[in-house]
């Protein structure tokens, strides 16, 4: 009996989770599963949608060149951003766990971007990178360089991108090596200051070593992040030029109204993104030293 | 005699027109119906409702603006689909509309069209814009694309009367005429430009083809006929010798040619939609206007008059159709003058060029103030001048898509104007075979 | 000896300030421009103040005729607390009952959550959007509130904190009658305090900063959030004063509130962030 109210109690608190979980989250993945595997223009009602079987995925990596493009670019992002992201958070963080004043205000300046919209930041970075925008302007003043297109160079296109992305996400990754570099124990330090070793041989040989849960961590998490990139390129005007794997779903399901194809897409971005988690998963036992 | 008969035809072909079209106030006609537009009601809605209510004044015509982009068309075809909610549309783009007849969101006009006597090619000059042999659109919105001049430096430039048509070269040369360079050479005033939006350039192409600008005799894409690489050319080569505002330019700084126009950065300008930006823009010199150039001298210019750009359509399933229908049929014609309050144009034949000017700027003598009204009337209003239209639309969005990367590969020099086109060529036919 | 640690100290801070100002620059730049004329902002004399500040661009941008800020704020913030206090509410009970009851199946459950969480929400689009159209939530704002109210990293989190929480507490009101709701309501959620304001905060900034979601589903003006404000300044206008009041005004108020409640910022991301 009591056994039996426990158990509808335990369903019954997640009662709401489930429902949400069933109605929003399982059905709409299992929608476009199927989805993916057809043809579908929503204007053409549920009668429209036509069986295509592994069509819409050989067309994707045979005949799609703005897909491959968007792969490819998405990729770029990615392992652009998460390792230089991360190594400016750790140098930042590595500085304020240092003998400095102003701790506190110094931590906030550099966390400041990471609570900004990501679309009004690209906003910013948009003017920021015009021909003559205060990038060149700068870059002029300082080093007498010629302007850069960066904006007008479809080449050049996804420097901006990375670079706002890059800006955004660095307070994040700077907040979490700080939390991540007090658990570093005191005494390590200085035994090895004992040992007569300098700074850059204890941040190599003591820091990065005793924080890489923390770097794998965020090295997953920044990932993932950029493989779901699209505000920044929408707002930027370059997600024709430069596209991702999202701006190229947004523009084949709302653009053209290709439901399935775009769910065909959506699907190797989830593959993507279970090729990382599961490299996490590996890794986490191995790569990493506890 | 024989004169005289041809008149008294005229007038009765004239009087018949009429009678179909201009109902007395019917007070019979009754319902509460929404129309989907993308302009403001100050920029012509407004008033084009509240004349349509001097006709109907028991119909209450309620407007929703949507915004004309990809998240906004979804918008819409949503909100016909959720039914009640749409009655009256102005659909923008062939493939837009295409989209919407084709998946049965529009209402069959014909029979309708044809109990009233209205004849689209008598009407609105073309009666491309079928589907199935069916109509579902008024091709009434048009586009009508032109060279804007400032005629004060057309003054000091010494270029003497405007012209009624011209070439290319013609135009080149007047650019070149009008740019104004400091003593290093350094441009200071560009003598022309293209319109700011990316495919413009095609609208030469248009200007010779007069049809289907993608497509050649066989269906296939056309981008290997000469008139795109010598069209992209122009482009290229005008901005390259700063005789052009860049285009590369306007895309990445997100400028508009109206503004850089009326601010008097660039002294003329392919434009479109200009006309409603004039008074707010108050610029210090008044407007004279030109045709859009042709290839040849001679040529027939099928970018001389207003291109069916927009379209009136009704949703399919409106729960007014006598009412939605009125209202649609009183938008493409009488009403249709109120699109030059947003910068757009009519396709109806029967626009009252004088009315226009009022809609416009106020008031005939208050127009003379901002622009040159002869030419005004001559090539932005064009009544019945030679159109370019379209009446087959496979892989339109492709094209298009193809059209706007590979341009910005030829404007930011990373491609050449030969091998952009030889692979959009390519890429096209691959499109078109893939939705056939 | 310590008068050396001192002179450390202030180079350091000197040098790791100058730094963090410079990172700030970017959005010195947004201000100082949101203020100047349009011309100004990319005038080849470049001043930080521009002689006469334009107040009057704020004004327009928070009055504007079709996307006022003043009402973009006020469905922003709706979405967000709502979401916010929905995803608490949702799980809390989640993480109450995976973490605190025993049944079957719980860690079935659990498990297929988890494993849903590799799929990005990006990746639905299409799917939420032919649902919502279906509900009628299509170009209503519950259709970014709903998916908000679950969310398996706040479950995960509650679950984790339940579960540290000593069993006798509830075995003691279990005793004394209680229910198991009443148990969760008055005596466990309580003291799950820390947890539920982080969640709260990774809520509120992921509701806020959403993007994708807003464009698809709200289409027309009078639903727009603070973002779409900013994409409706950056494609209709070429006013570039105003585009930057724009990004000023969706980011300003936001570096104020964070100022007053930072603590539980960086709290929030330190405790999800540092494992092991």
């Amino acid at each position: 009996m009591n056994k039996k109210h426990e158990a509808l109690a335990g369903w019954l608190f997640l009662l709401p989770a489930l429902t949400i979980f069933a109605a929003l989250v399982v059905l709409p993945v299992i929608m476009s599963l199927l989805l993916s595997f057809t043809e579908w223009n929503f204007l053409s009602g549920i009668q429209g949608i036509s069986w295509k079987g592994v069509a819409n995925f050989t067309r994707l990596f045979t005949r799609d060149r703005k897909f491959m493009l968007a792969l490819t670019n998405t990729v770029f992002y990615a392992f652009t951003t998460a390792p230089i992201s991360i190594a400016i958070g750790l140098l930042f963080a590595f500085m304020l766990n240092d003998k400095v004043y102003l701790r506190k205000v110094n931590r906030m300046f550099f966390f400041i971007p990471y609570i900004c919209s990501m679309v009004a930041l690209a906003a910013v970075f948009r003017f920021l990178f015009r021909v003559d925008g205060p990038i060149n302007a700068v870059a002029g003043a300082l080093f007498g360089a010629e302007p850069v297109p960066w904006l007008n160079r479809t080449s050049l296109n996804r420097i901006p991108v990375v670079c706002v992305m890059i800006y955004a996400a660095t307070g994040y990754n700077l907040i979490v090596y700080m939390a991540a570099l007090q658990n570093v124990p005191r005494e390590l330090y200085e035994a090895a200051m004992v040992d007569g070793a300098g700074p850059l041989r204890r941040f190599f040989r003591i820091t990065v070593p005793l924080i890489s849960p923390t770097t794998f961590y965020l090295l997953v998490v920044r990932l993932i992040a950029a493989f779901k990139a699209f505000s920044a390129l929408n707002i930027m005007g370059v997600s024709k030029t430069a596209p991702s794997l999202v701006t190229e779903i947004y523009s084949n399901a709302f653009d053209s109204y290709k439901f399935g194809y775009a769910s065909a897409e959506a699907w190797v971005l989830v593959a993507v993104i279970l090729v990382i988690t599961l490299i996490q998963m590996v890794g986490q036992k191995k790569w990493v030293h506890y | 005699m024989k004169k005289l008969t041809a008149i008294l035809l005229a007038l009765v072909m004239l009087a018949s027109c009429a009678l179909a079209l201009a109902e007395a106030p019917n007070t019979e006609l009754t319902g509460e119906i929404t129309f989907y537009t993308a302009f403001a009601g100050a920029n012509g809605t407004d008033a084009l409702i509240a004349q349509f209510n001097e006709l109907y004044p028991n119909v209450k015509v309620n407007y929703e603006v949507y915004k004309n982009s990809s998240d906004g068309n979804v918008g819409l075809d949503t909100a016909i689909i959720a039914g009640g909610q749409v009655d009256v549309l102005l659909s923008f783009g062939v493939s837009n509309t295409a989209k919407r007849w084709q998946n049965g969101l529009l209402m069959d006009l014909t029979d309708r069209l044809a109990a009233d006597g209205l004849d689209l090619v008598e009407n609105w000059g073309t009666d491309a814009y079928q589907y199935e042999g069916r109509t579902y659109v008024f091709p009434s919105g048009g586009l009508s694309v032109y060279v804007a001049i400032n005629l004060d430096k057309w003054e000091a430039a010494g270029l003497g009367e405007l012209p009624t048509a011209w070439t290319w070269d013609e135009y080149l040369a007047a650019c070149e005429k009008l740019t104004e360079r400091d003593a290093d050479g350094k441009v200071l005033v560009n003598g022309g430009g293209d319109f700011n939006q990316i495919d413009y350039w095609t609208y030469a192409v248009r200007q010779a083809k007069g049809k289907n600008v993608f497509y050649n005799a066989e269906g296939l894409s056309d981008f290997d006929n000469p008139l795109f690489a010598q069209a992209l050319h122009h482009e290229v080569d005008a901005a390259a010798s700063g005789i052009w505002h860049s285009k590369a330019v306007y895309q990445s700084d997100s400028t508009r040619s109206r503004n850089l126009f009326l601010q008097g950065e660039i002294a003329t300008t392919i434009e479109s939609i200009l006309t409603r930006y004039i008074v707010p823009g108050a610029p210090t010199f008044r407007i004279g206007y030109a045709p859009y150039p042709t290839f040849e001298k001679d040529q027939t210019n099928y970018m001389a008059g207003s291109n069916p750009n927009s379209f009136i359509a009704v949703a399919a399933n409106t729960q007014s159709p006598d009412a939605a229908y009125a209202f649609a049929k009183f938008a493409a014609t009488y009403g249709n003058k109120y699109m030059y309050a947003a910068g757009h144009a009519t396709t109806w034949t029967g626009v009252n060029p004088d009315e226009v000017l009022s809609v416009v700027f106020g008031s005939e003598e208050e127009a003379a103030k901002w622009v040159d009204t002869e030419s005004f009337i001559r090539c932005v209003v064009a009544a019945g001048e030679p159109a370019y239209s379209e009446d087959y639309i496979v892989a339109y969005t492709e094209m298009q898509s193809l059209v706007d990367e590979y341009t910005m590969y030829v404007l930011n020099g990373e491609m050449t104007v030969e091998d952009a086109l030889a692979e959009m060529k390519l890429l096209g036919d691959e499109a078109i075979e893939d939705a056939r | 000896m310590k008068r050396k640690l001192i002179w450390i100290r202030t180079v350091n801070t000197l040098w790791v300030t100058a730094i963090g100002i410079l990172f700030l620059m970017p959005l010195l730049w947004m201000l100082s421009s949101s203020l100047k004329t349009g011309p100004e902002v990319f005038a080849a004399n470049f001043r930080w103040i521009p002689d006469k500040v334009q107040w009057i661009n704020y004004a327009q941008v928070w009055t504007h005729e079709r996307v006022p800020f003043w009402r973009l704020y006020g469905n922003s913030l709706f979405i967000a607390v709502v979401s916010t206090v929905g995803e608490l509410i949702v799980a809390s009970m989640a993480g109450y009952s995976l973490g605190k009851i025993e049944f079957k199946g719980r860690n079935l459950v659990f498990i297929v959550m988890l494993v849903t969480m590799m799929i990005p929400a990006q990746a639905t689009i299409v799917p939420r959007f032919v649902i919502f159209k279906s509900m009628g939530l299509y170009n209503n704002i519950w259709a970014l509130i709903f998916p908000a109210w679950f969310n398996v990293t706040s479950i995960f989190l509650l679950r984790t904190f339940y579960m540290s929480l000593p069993g006798d507490l509830m075995e003691a009101a279990k005793i004394d009658g209680a229910s198991y709701f009443q148990i969760w309501l008055r005596i466990m959620m309580p003291l799950t305090k820390p947890a539920m304001v982080t969640a709260a905060v990774l809520a509120f900034i992921n509701s806020w900063n959403e993007y994708l979601s807003a464009l698809v589903f709200l289409p027309t003006a009078e639903n727009y959030t603070v973002s779409q404000g900013i994409q409706y300044w950056m494609s209709m206008s070429d006013d570039h004063n105003l585009m930057m009041t724009a990004a000023a005004s969706a980011i300003l108020p936001v570096i104020v509130l964070f100022l007053f409640t930072q603590r539980y910022f960086v709290e929030s991301i330190a405790t999800t962030g540092v494992k092991g």
